[in-house]
């Protein structure tokens, strides 16, 4: 038992460091992650209309791209600006601008306190 | 004048390089196994990082799990003296494969950010290729540590 006594105590420190960490972020505000649809044209029209034919629900509190002004690509939205939290499809109530240069346009802001943006390469 | 003499407490050789193995062991267990538990736990989170990576969009659903299933076995080496060594070795492996990773992101996707678990999700690329160097060098020591231990302990009383 002697000999395991190191590794039991840093698999205990481990799971309660792993355990603090969950609960800290489980208090967080859910940010529900849509994306921008590479199928559609990244036009700035496109790209600032909020519908779901444009955007698409990624899911609940992932990353976003690699801030790359160039590309249209995720937004961030709390709860308030969805359509339905439980069973989000659709951005509802926000309003999202955006700059073309060339074929390509990015977000280059959102309304909402709180939400965010991102883009990527082209 | 009163003249006062410290006596360090004796501890023998073998006895040091065990602490040495024992306390490189624990602080390699407890990073695989929180950053492990963490990325299974955020699955679905880690997953759409890894499918973010301009490198391992490909291999990111077998990723997604096969890592943190790894960092475990070898939290689970690492616990097991028998295997210990090997879980010495398979940190090192691990380790210099997260810098070649590390530094193609540094070199073409430097804004990404990492899905890297706990504290280390603040760190920035370079200062993570810092800090798994220097879990390499705890590797290290924890073989030599382990070899040392092992060689001392098998040394034959002076007749």
């Amino acid at each position: 038992m002697k000999k395991y006594l190191f590794g039991i105590l840093a698999a205990v420190v481990a799971f309660t460091g792993f355990a603090f960490k969950e609960a800290k972020s489980s208090k967080r505000a859910d940010m529900y992650v849509f994306e921008f649809r590479s199928s559609q044209p990244y036009t700035q029209a496109n790209v600032q209309n909020p519908s779901n034919a444009y955007w698409e629900y990624k899911g609940k509190n992932l990353s976003g791209c690699a801030n790359i002004n160039q590309k249209a690509c995720r937004v961030l939205v709390s709860a308030d600006y969805v359509d339905d939290p439980n069973s989000p499809t659709e951005l509802a109530g926000v309003s999202i601008s955006a700059t073309q240069s060339g074929t390509t346009a990015h977000v280059t802001g959102i309304s909402g306190a709180g939400n965010l943006y991102s883009n990527q390469a082209d | 004048m009163a003249f006062h003499k410290t006596y360090r407490p004796y501890i023998p050789a073998g006895r040091r390089w065990y602490i040495v193995a024992e306390v490189a062991a624990g602080l390699l267990i407890c990073l695989f196994l929180f950053t492990g538990l963490d990325k299974l736990y955020n699955y679905h989170q880690f997953k759409d990082a890894l499918g973010k990576s301009p490198l391992l969009v490909d291999i990111a659903n077998v990723l997604a799990w096969s890592l943190p299933v790894t960092e475990i076995m070898i939290a689970v080496a690492l616990f097991i003296p028998v295997t210990r060594k090997v879980g010495f070795k398979a940190t090192i492996i691990v380790m210099l494969v997260f810098i070649v990773y590390l530094s193609y992101m540094m070199a073409f996707a430097p804004k990404l950010p990492c899905m890297c678990a706990g504290l280390l999700e603040s760190l920035s690329w370079k200062s993570h290729i810092v800090f798994n160097f220097l879990m390499i060098v705890l590797a290290i020591l924890g073989i030599v540590a382990s070899g040392k231990r092992s060689s001392a302990g098998s040394r034959a009383p002076p007749a």
